[in-house]
């Protein structure tokens, strides 16, 4: 799918060299038309067609400051970004849920109502709205100027290696790269091109191995505690080999290009605490989620352990409309509350000697593996699992 | 005749050839991986459901 489709090796066997050969005058406009190729393909009409509405809403919006009585039209238009992804990723699943609790209080459920399908969600959608938010808040919050050519704006919307599923960028380091676009020196393009074959690796000899392993594994109809053992550390090894390689495509496409964007992971299972791995895995989204979640909501000044659960579980329910997402998210944040509890009352706790830093590495390591059995299986498989881990 | 100083200046405009040598080496063992086990199904990536 996308970056492992023929179909777009042909299109970066013609959009790439075609950038390099262009005057340095018109690579803004080919890599425009480029994306914009990219995403018709994989998005469709009805796809982009949202995007490019809300796209043109959020660069109008930045541009010209207006009010709505009490709201002004940032906050307005985060919203209508918000709600655009709440409707096409949570609306069946408020619906499921809401029904069930309103079925509950005695009241008839009309029948159009169990019976709607929510339309299917544009491509990309959640990274359009996090970078959209991102932009809004940044113009509007922290006074930075917006991006006046629509040229600019629809490259940093659109720009096709990051299109699908990131890394998220952040518009004052991407744009200013687009003022003067020049081909990369042979330094550069060579390692971008490792970077796409590392990438590669990664995702069709490790990730797609771990996913033939765990399907043995899965088939095992007794699942004793080495059974889960094994699927929750090679589901880790997984999704980290999957995401990982793919962001290394992404970065790899756009440095032959010459263009930068946010790295995405630094050696996460490496790390001795979860603040750590937090500030390794998915960088672009945790620090997003840290910047425009956790900080707005007070940060470390107060109710630091509500804000860090608050804000891990929308980072749960953002990877999918499922309880076990959820989850997954507040079992991360009650984490980090009770680790940032642990750092304060019991200060040797975290010293840099290599006992405590192996003990720390094997509970962080241990942690973050259990909690991919939540993020992977529904919550009722993972009590079972839970209990086949302790009664052996 | 070869002064002490030759050999690790010898052994200094070696090594960024073995390193050259060694990284095309790698690069193209893993270009052969991926060519024997690419499917002709692209399997999806993860994050791009999200």
């Amino acid at each position: 799918m996308l970056f492992l489709e023929t179909w777009f090796w042909l299109f970066a066997a013609v959009a790439v060299p075609v950038y390099l050969i262009c005057p340095r005058s018109l690579k803004l406009y080919w890599l425009l038309a480029a994306s914009a190729v990219f995403h018709y393909h994989f998005a469709g009409p009805a796809g982009m067609t949202p995007i490019i509405i809300l796209a043109i809403l959020t660069y109008t919006v930045a541009l010209v400051p207006w009010r709505l009585g009490r709201w002004s039209g940032t906050a307005l238009m985060i919203t209508l970004l918000v709600g655009a992804l709440t409707f096409y990723k949570y609306g069946r699943f408020l619906v499921d849920n809401g029904t069930v609790l309103v079925a509950m209080a005695g009241v008839k459920v009309p029948v159009w109502l169990t019976r709607w399908k929510s339309p299917a969600a544009p491509l990309g959608i959640s990274f359009f709205t996090f970078e959209f938010v991102h932009y809004l808040y940044e113009v509007r919050v922290h006074g930075r100027a917006p991006i006046r050519n629509p040229f600019h704006f629809g490259v940093f919307a659109i720009f096709f290696p990051t299109l699908a599923a990131g890394p998220i960028k952040r518009f004052p380091e991407f744009v200013p790269q687009l003022t003067e676009l020049r081909n990369p020196d042979v330094t550069r393009m060579l390692g971008g091109i490792r970077r796409i074959i590392r990438g590669l690796f990664k995702k069709v000899c490790i990730a797609e191995l771990c996913v033939e392993y765990i399907q043995v594994f899965e088939k095992i109809p007794h699942r004793s505690a080495p059974v889960v053992m094994a699927l929750a550390v090679l589901q880790g090894w997984r999704i980290y080999f999957d995401f990982d390689g793919y962001s290394d495509m992404a970065i790899g496409f756009a440095q032959t290009l010459n263009l930068t964007v946010p790295e995405n992971f630094y050696r996460p299972y490496w790390s001795t605490n979860l603040q750590e791995f937090w500030r390794r895995w998915h960088m672009s989204l945790s620090s997003w989620i840290r910047d425009y979640i956790y900080i707005p909501l007070g940060g470390n000044r107060v109710r630091r352990g509500f804000n860090l659960v608050a804000a891990m579980f929308l980072c749960g329910l953002w990877h999918g409309a499922a309880w076990n997402f959820a989850v997954w998210g507040m079992y991360h944040g009650t984490g980090l509350a009770l680790e940032t509890g642990a750092r304060r009352w019991v200060p040797g706790l975290f010293a840099d000697r290599w006992p405590h830093r192996l003990a720390a590495w094997a509970i962080c390591y241990s942690f973050v593996t259990y909690g991919w059995l939540l993020f992977f299986y529904p919550l009722g498989t993972v009590a079972e699992m839970t209990r086949a881990l302790f009664v052996w | 005749m070869v002064t002490p100083d030759a050999a690790p200046a010898q052994g200094s405009r070696a090594w960024p050839i073995v390193r050259g040598v060694g990284t095309v080496v790698l690069y193209a063992f893993m270009v052969l991986a991926v060519l024997a086990m690419w499917k002709t199904n692209a399997p999806p990536f993860i994050y791009v459901a999200f």
